[in-house]
């Protein structure tokens, strides 16, 4: 099993979502993320976590800087165990570029990275 | 991943290089490509579907952006992303006099950590002290030291170590050559905020990823010319028949030969030179 994650967005409810290939959001605004786990072996079909077992997902937004990695917890939607959310606030500022995920259920935790699953725009892009 | 609890940097951005304050007016960096950025600044109007069904899905493009990105990197010689590297470099004497003049394998540097004299068993026999190294030239690569402050005496709070290094450095000078005497650790990439990078940049990459996608599109044109009489009662096709992958195949070919070309400039030195 290869467990990724699909990115969410317009979500209104666990029916009324889009797909996306990333997240676009804004720096220094607060942010909740959606996804959606799936396993990657089986066509992209969706993974219910912790169907027996507890689950925990930490999202991690990495950077070569030990200060701006930001790991948060991911909240599982109730009325579907594949759907999460990872809420960010305005003091939150992660970077574009690949998220790393880290799913744990019981004692096993399986890691993975999504390429380029979010893009940060911000509002003075007049140098970098 | 690295620490960057002691650093140095110019505090300007990286592009434009030197700029100290932006006005806004104009966009010059953006995040990484993304496949409906490709799609909409050099696929428009061109169809990415294959006759025999196949097409290129938002994630192949994805992975082709990836590809394209990594291109660039070796094309450019030089990491997009903002990355940690730590080099020795040999002790030159007369660099040395030259306000010691290290030049760094990547560039532009973004950030010093650390500059120092370690032994073969890394060991720390003396680190520089960051007020010591002049950072204006970091977009070049170029680390120099440049001890005013100490030389003058106006140094303030400085340790014994960090005023003693003076007279380390003076005795070591008297050597000619030394092919691994100092560290640095630093940074390098394209843009000072991560996952940001210049706008020429993304470009670069868009037309690196584009050029491989209608490569790969153009090869499946099955025919060269097709007529049909007015009566439709005859038809005539022609086609390249068993050369209909050379072109994609030429292409792949120039391709491979420029990276083996760029990877062995990358993990092969073609030539040295010395004044020992």
């Amino acid at each position: 099993m290869r467990l990724s994650a699909k990115a969410l967005i317009n979500y209104g409810s666990v029916n009324q979502f889009d797909y996306a290939n990333q997240w676009i959001i804004r720096a220094n605004e607060p942010n909740t993320l959606y996804f959606q786990l799936v396993d990657l072996d089986q066509d992209e079909l969706r993974y219910m976590a912790g169907i027996s077992l507890a689950a925990g997902v930490v999202v991690t937004f990495p950077s070569v800087d030990d200060a701006q990695v930001i790991a948060a917890n991911a909240v599982q939607e109730t009325n579907d165990k594949s759907i999460w959310k990872v809420v960010l606030s305005s003091i939150q500022k992660p970077n574009s570029g690949s998220v790393v995920f880290a799913l744990t259920e019981g004692t096993v935790t399986r890691k993975f990275s999504v390429l380029n699953l979010i893009s940060v725009e911000y509002l003075n892009e007049g140098s970098c | 991943m690295a620490d960057f609890l002691t650093t140095k940097n110019f505090g300007t951005a990286i592009y434009p290089i030197h700029a100290n304050e932006t006005s806004g007016l104009l966009k010059r960096c953006e995040p990484f490509l993304t496949p409906e950025q490709l799609k909409s600044r050099f696929f428009k109007g061109i169809s990415l579907q294959f006759k025999n069904g196949d097409k290129f899905t938002d994630s192949d493009l994805k992975d082709r952006i990836n590809l394209a990105m990594n291109e660039a990197e070796i094309l450019l010689g030089c990491v997009i992303t903002r990355e940690a590297f730590k080099e020795k470099i040999f002790f030159d004497q007369s660099l040395y006099k030259a306000f010691v003049h290290i030049q760094s394998e990547h560039r532009p540097i973004i950030s010093l950590e650390q500059l120092a004299v370690v032994s073969s068993d890394n060991n720390t026999v003396f680190e520089l002290p960051s007020a010591w190294i002049e950072a204006s030239n970091f977009s070049k690569g170029l680390v120099n030291v440049v001890p005013l402050l100490a030389a003058f005496g106006g140094a303030q709070g400085g340790s014994a170590g960090m005023m003693g290094g003076i007279a380390f450095l003076a005795v070591l000078g008297q050597s000619s050559f030394v092919p691994a005497f100092w560290q640095i650790s630093y940074t390098s990439g394209l843009s000072n905020k991560e996952g940001n990078v210049p706008v020429p940049v993304n470009e670069l990459i868009g037309c690196v990823a584009a050029i491989a996608v209608l490569s790969e599109i153009a090869a499946t044109h099955l025919y060269n010319s097709q007529s049909q009489s007015q009566d439709c009662i005859s038809q005539s096709s022609s086609g390249p028949g068993p050369n209909i992958y050379n072109k994609r195949i030429e292409d792949l070919t120039t391709k491979r030969d420029e990276i083996v070309r760029k990877l062995k400039s990358i993990f092969s030195s073609r030539w040295f030179v010395g004044n020992f």
